[in-house]
């Protein structure tokens, strides 16, 4: 039973991406471009997560569940050199391309190429910081 | 203009939603991108095999989507090979560096620790921005 609950809350992640049309590089480009036609739904999208995040944050903090349950210590991050660089880096190459991890994985589903080249260098790129630290260490 | 933003806040709600009952359901705190590396990397066990689900689960979502509801559609990148590679690898390493992207930080990092979490959002936004007047220009 646990498992059609997963299946059935990854179709749901899906199928919020494919409602506020989040999965669309042109709507992430039409957010990020404020010359012409601006189109500000990537912005309610966020608000709606941060909505129901919050109340989750609201309940961890309300039955103080940090180090138990909900929240593990190594979930919460220092914002130091390396987070920082990551955040510019992953600014840059989702404005470039209008993709995300997880808008990059339900395009997938489409069969594009580019869609497809794009995820699989995405993963590669998770190894890169991996890769770069043992040949300069 | 009139702006659609219902929809989109749907959407945002059901991103969030999916994954706090995710982990809710699991005791495992992890963003999309998280579950496609662990889905690579650890050995079988409950918590990868529900991940995995997760994953099927969005992958799916287009179909099933269309299904109950409207048939969706995505347009391809219109970018030069190079281009949607570089971007790729910018997202992958942005996303392994900063410990997620803008959608981790806006479900499970706004839950973890909300200050910065809105840090980092303003941070990608930012340089999303400013890469994307750089490439109208």
């Amino acid at each position: 039973m646990n498992s059609i609950y997963n299946l059935l809350l990854g179709i749901t992640f899906g199928s919020g991406l494919i409602l506020s049309k989040s999965f669309e590089p042109t709507t992430i480009i039409a957010f990020l471009n404020w010359t012409e036609n601006w189109n500000p739904s990537l912005l309610y999208t966020i608000i709606g997560m941060m909505l129901v995040s919050g109340i989750f944050f609201f309940f961890e903090k309300k039955f103080n569940l940090t180090d138990g349950f909900f929240i593990t210590k190594d979930k919460q991050i220092d914002l130091n050199a390396e987070v920082i660089i990551g955040a510019i880096l992953f600014g840059i190459g989702w404005s470039i391309s209008g993709l995300c991890v997880s808008t990059a994985t339900v395009n997938l589903a489409f069969g594009h190429s580019q869609s497809t080249i794009f995820f699989l260098f995405m993963i590669i790129g998770f190894y890169c910081p991996q890769f770069f630290k043992k040949i300069t260490l | 203009m009139s702006v659609e933003w219902i929809n989109p806040m749907i959407g945002g709600v059901l991103i969030s939603l999916s994954l706090g009952a995710f982990f809710v359901l699991n005791s495992a705190i992890c963003s999309l991108g998280d579950m496609l590396k662990n889905t690579l990397e650890r050995k079988p066990s409950v918590s990868w095999s529900n991940q995995v689900l997760f994953l099927i689960g969005v992958l799916i979502s287009p179909i099933i989507f269309t299904l109950l509801f409207y048939p969706t559609k995505t347009t391809s990148l219109n970018n030069e090979p190079l281009t949607v590679i570089f971007s790729a690898l910018l997202v992958g390493t942005g996303f392994q560096l900063c410990k997620g992207g803008i959608i981790t930080k806006a479900t499970v990092g706004f839950i973890s620790d909300p200050k910065t979490a809105v840090a980092l959002i303003t941070l990608i936004l930012t340089f999303a921005l400013l890469t994307q007047i750089i490439v109208s220009y």
